[in-house]
């Protein structure tokens, strides 16, 4: 029956990620960008080498889009994506269910990850460290098995998913790092040794990381108090707090209506407490975004989910017979709560169709600029999720070229670029000759950004909506390495 | 009671004491409390005590208006201790009763629940609550009027008698001359209790038991059906309400626990307390595995029914209300309510070693105690040089006291200058401009021009200072300079300077008194 019900979960959780035209994910179709053009490395039409090559050190993002690479040898790209993203979807609320099983705590509770599928981290560019809260869960699993029952098999799926934890997320691996000491030390501390080939992965990774120099902020502790429940879920509208506050009460009433034994056998100490008090001690003290040793972005705030997490196993004891009955609710808004999104993310299309559509008469290797005017009109995901903004990523998607806001690093470096003005507001059409399109957006009237003169050089192509794609009538291509 | 508990349980009490002292020692050890609110309550008790003292010349500029209203617990006691004590004394004779009946009543109430007195440690930080901080003194204080309230409830539900009757009658009328606030949240809680009890709803034992709930009503209801003639300011029109979004509503209740201290320290102390209040909840479970279970009802679940209240109160009460009369921070004020409530969830005997599991919950207590203690210290200091400053003012004349920006002190979280005029007036009598006007407990006789207390900036010396004899400013050159210029015209001159203080006196014939007139109240 758990099976059963966590398949109907899933497949609603599935709803939003396969109706859903664009999905309401920051980030997300630049990485499927870059993805796009690893996938053509080679191919002589696309010439993605006059910018781009190969930058594949062990580095975290091998898990996102190292798979998603796989899967588009077979499938196309945006789809791979979406196959990528069930997994995930499935693999989150697995994961806590055999961390359940491992602490003694009813597995049951993992429909609770259901709700936490669509979490911050993954709406603001962060699904590598959504992918790495699934692996962190079955880590952890394997490791308190492992230091319950030590075994053979135990050790190599801690050591491979240490291994894979940090071609994740970094900051994943952090945390699994810190709890194995926190589990291993009260019973088997040799079982740390097991760390160490992530480790030395690590370090032979960071040194591939960028690091940052920017100041450290450290925001205020009412602030991170403030910011915890929006940091845990896919806002839009209140429908996330409504959501929040509904699963708390019926985890609430779980807690509080626990009975075990006197042993409490079954949870066997305060060792999945411990692991909640860390993530919530690195929600508490961390930076707001950490730049050394590594940059990782939104250092605190991502470890509310995992807080979250953690916490929805809190509840000691069976559920079972009519106490089960409470995760009807829990249920009822895992099914609701993905249909909602869906729901929300269809007003995301209208943006950018246009984009889309234009993006699709760019011919193979062909380099679009991007201008995107601050579109006023109010997304309902909230402040912290811009989704038009990515528009620039919808022209490489279908084409290749250059792209100036594509973040590069893992798995390609910039070989080569194109002369980018630094302002985007009043075109220049000589600055910008090497581009072979210009895709703007809000533009009052046509020839806005570019001026009257420029119609000869920069023929508009096509219209759609708010977007105008102009095409540059002669080719130069002159590429600055 | 206590005698009880020290057969009981001596550890407890030791706990309990060594935490009350700490949570009433910042009351003690400075004189001044940064409390947003409380100069303008004190003044207000002040005026109503020395009404016809000629030292002060209350009377002169003001009317008192004793009608049957809330506030009356606070203002009358603090009245009638005056005759013993200083006012603020006597203010903090009423705090120190506040602080130590809020913990006491929820060990009572934890005890009637049929839970561990020790949660009624969680009581003693939420004393120092954000509410506090705002000096919803009231409010406050029938916060723990209401929890003793609602043990006498739950008494006279489990054995009704004429006693208890005309105990819960009184005590829940009494509510009302507290604070609207908790004397409805005790009607409606109280209410719960009444149907949280056995056969609830058979007539007879429905009238027994609700009969006084339902009977502390009347004076609610007759105040609000003579609403005009109590004086208070209502204005005419629509009601309108002010509803927060729920993601501020939920973004904005850590800010509204304690977060007295400017540092996050509190935080860190709300932090401990939740964690405390898990392992407790796991803790608590171990032990009752039951097979076969009890039935459950309605009873078992009392504590839960005034949480559940509680948050409805936090989500769906409106944020403000502008009319029928102006009425700030209305749903979050009972987030401290919801969090004292939620500590008395947790079910479990502790005894013996498992007392140990406080630990951390009495060691934040007394953390956040001593940690207020030292800020009001700070502050103290802070405000060092005031009290030779207005001692150097003659009685009888006019004084206008101007706080600058900033308004806040770097140890607290409030704007605690906001109202600082009512401690002149305080001292030295006479009129003052800032006090609250609504129509209780004072109502203006006559009026002298100033600026709005949150632009001093724009005192005007050519229309307003001529009626006024002497200028007490505060932070007066950090932002904004007004009187030195002054000075330099020969309008007004330095008599003493302290601190962030100044005193200025205008040079010529002493400040006419203002004629009687109709001045109107408040208008929002």
């Amino acid at each position: 029956m758990f099976v059963g019900v966590l398949l109907l979960a899933w497949i609603s959780a599935l709803v939003p990620i396969w109706a859903a035209p664009v999905l309401p994910l920051e980030g997300w179709y630049e990485q499927l960008a870059l993805v796009q053009l690893w996938s053509h490395l080679g191919d002589a039409r696309w010439a993605v080498e006059r910018f781009y090559a190969r930058a594949l050190a062990p580095v975290p993002g091998w898990t996102q889009l190292g798979l998603i690479r796989a899967l588009a040898t077979v499938l196309p790209v945006e789809t791979a994506g979406r196959a990528w993203l069930s997994v995930y979807a499935l693999a989150l609320p697995v994961g806590v269910a055999r961390l359940a099983d491992a602490f003694g705590r009813s597995r049951w509770l993992a429909l609770f990850a259901f709700a936490l599928v669509w979490n911050l981290p993954l709406a603001v560019g962060q699904a590598s460290f959504a992918a790495g809260l699934a692996l962190l869960a079955f880590a952890v699993a394997e490791l308190e098995l492992l230091l319950r029952r030590p075994s053979r098999g135990h050790a190599v799926a801690v050591v491979a998913l240490g291994l894979l934890l940090w071609l994740t997320d970094a900051g994943a691996w952090g945390f699994f790092v810190l709890a194995a000491i926190v589990l291993c030390a009260t019973t088997r501390p040799a079982a740390l040794t097991l760390l160490l080939p992530s480790v030395a992965l690590a370090l032979v990774g960071a040194r591939a990381m960028p690091s940052g120099d920017t100041p450290t902020t450290w925001p205020a502790m009412i602030q991170r108090l403030a910011d915890a429940p929006s940091s845990m879920v896919l806002t839009f509208g209140d429908r996330a707090y409504e959501l929040l506050l509904l699963l708390g009460g019926v985890w609430l009433i779980l807690l509080l209506g626990a009975r075990t034994d006197e042993a409490d056998t079954q949870a066997r100490g305060f060792r999945l407490e411990a692991l909640t008090l860390l993530a919530l001690l690195l929600a508490l003290t961390l930076p707001a975004d950490l730049h050394r040793p590594v940059e990782l972005g939104g250092a605190a705030a991502r470890f509310w989910p995992v807080v979250a997490l953690l916490l929805a196993l809190a509840p000691h004891g069976p559920l079972d017979g009519r106490r089960r009955l409470w995760l009807l609710p829990v249920l009822a808004i895992v099914i609701l709560y993905p249909l909602g999104i869906r729901h929300a993310a269809m007003t995301l299309e209208k943006p950018l169709h246009g984009a889309r559509r234009l993006a699709e008469l760019v011919e193979p290797g062909a380099s679009t600029l991007t201008v995107a005017a601050f579109d006023p009109e109010p997304l309902p995901f909230g402040p912290r999720v811009h989704v038009v903004s990515q528009a620039h990523a919808f022209p490489v998607l279908v084409a290749g070229g250059f792209d100036p806001a594509l973040p590069v690093g893992f798995p390609l470096r910039r070989t080569g670029l194109l002369p980018t003005p630094p302002s985007l507001g009043a075109l220049d059409p000589d600055a910008i000759a090497s581009w072979d399109h210009l895709l703007t957006f809000g533009e009052g009237f046509p020839y806005e950004r570019l001026g009257p003169d420029a119609q000869s050089r920069f023929p508009l192509d096509a219209t759609d909506g708010k977007w105008r794609l102009y095409r540059r009538a002669a080719r130069s291509g002159a590429v600055q390495p | 009671m206590i005698r009880r508990a020290w057969q009981e349980d001596r550890a407890r009490v030791l706990v309990f004491a060594a935490l009350a002292v700490a949570t009433v020692l910042p009351l003690w050890v400075g004189r001044y409390l940064p409390l947003l609110d409380g100069p303008n309550h004190l003044s207000a008790i002040a005026i109503w005590h020395f009404e016809h003292d000629p030292r002060f010349d209350f009377d002169h500029s003001y009317y008192l208006n004793k009608a049957p209203l809330p506030y009356w617990v606070h203002y009358y006691a603090c009245h009638l201790l005056a005759y013993l004590v200083p006012v603020e004394v006597a203010n903090k004779i009423f705090l120190t009763g506040y602080a130590l009946a809020l913990p006491l009543g929820a060990a009572a109430l934890a005890r009637r629940f049929g839970r561990s007195p020790w949660l009624a440690l969680f009581a003693f930080p939420l004393v120092w609550n954000f509410n506090l901080a705002e000096g919803f003194i009231s409010y406050c204080a029938g916060l723990a009027a209401c929890v003793w309230g609602l043990c006498l409830v739950d008494r006279h539900c489990e054995r009704p008698s004429v006693t208890s009757t005309l105990a819960v009658l009184g005590f829940g009328s009494l509510m009302y001359f507290f604070h609207l606030l908790p004397y409805m949240f005790f009607l409606v809680a109280a209410g719960l209790l009444v149907l949280a009890q056995d056969e609830p709803l058979r007539i007879r034992r429905l009238v027994e038991r609700g009969a006084p709930v339902v009977g502390s009503c009347a004076i609610g209801m007759w105040a609000y059906v003579h609403e005009r003639s109590l004086g208070f300011r209502s204005i005419s029109g629509e009601r309108n309400f002010i509803f927060d979004p729920l993601g501020e509503v939920i973004a904005h209740v850590p800010g509204r626990l304690l977060n007295f201290l400017s540092s996050g320290r509190d935080e860190w102390v709300v932090a401990v307390l939740a964690c405390s209040w898990i392992v407790l909840v796991l803790a608590g479970a171990r032990g009752r595995d039951v097979d076969p279970r009890r039935p459950f009802g309605l009873y078992d679940l009392r504590a839960e029914l005034c949480f559940a209240l509680a948050v409805a109160c936090v989500l769906f009460l409106p944020r403000s209300m502008h009319r029928p009369f102006n009425w700030y921070m209305i749903n979050l004020r009972f987030v401290p309510v919801a969090a004292l409530f939620g500590a008395l969830l947790v079910r479990g005997d502790f005894a013996g070693r498992r007392r140990w599991l406080f630990a951390p919950v009495a060691a934040a207590g007394l953390f956040y105690a001593i940690d207020v203690a030292r800020m009001i210290v700070v502050f103290n200091r802070h405000v060092d040089g005031f009290d030779e400053l207005v001692a150097k003012i003659p009685l009888h004349r006019a004084t206008i006291t101007l706080a600058f920006q900033p308004r806040s002190d770097p140890e607290v979280n409030v704007d605690c200058f906001n109202q600082w005029p009512s401690y002149t007036q305080i001292r030295r009598g006479g009129y003052n401009f800032y006090n609250f006007n609504y129509g209780f407990p004072l109502r203006y006789k006559r009026s002298r021009p100033a600026p709005l207390w949150n632009h001093p900036e724009m005192f005007n010396f050519e229309t307003m200072g001529r009626a006024w004899d002497y200028f007490l400013t505060h932070n007066e050159g950090v932002r904004t300079s007004l009187f030195p210029a002054l000075a330099t015209e020969g309008k007004v001159v330095l008599v003493y300077e302290s601190g962030p203080w100044k005193l200025w006196q205008r040079i010529g014939e002493p400040a006419p008194e203002p004629p009687v007139t109709d001045v109107p109240l408040n208008a929002y």
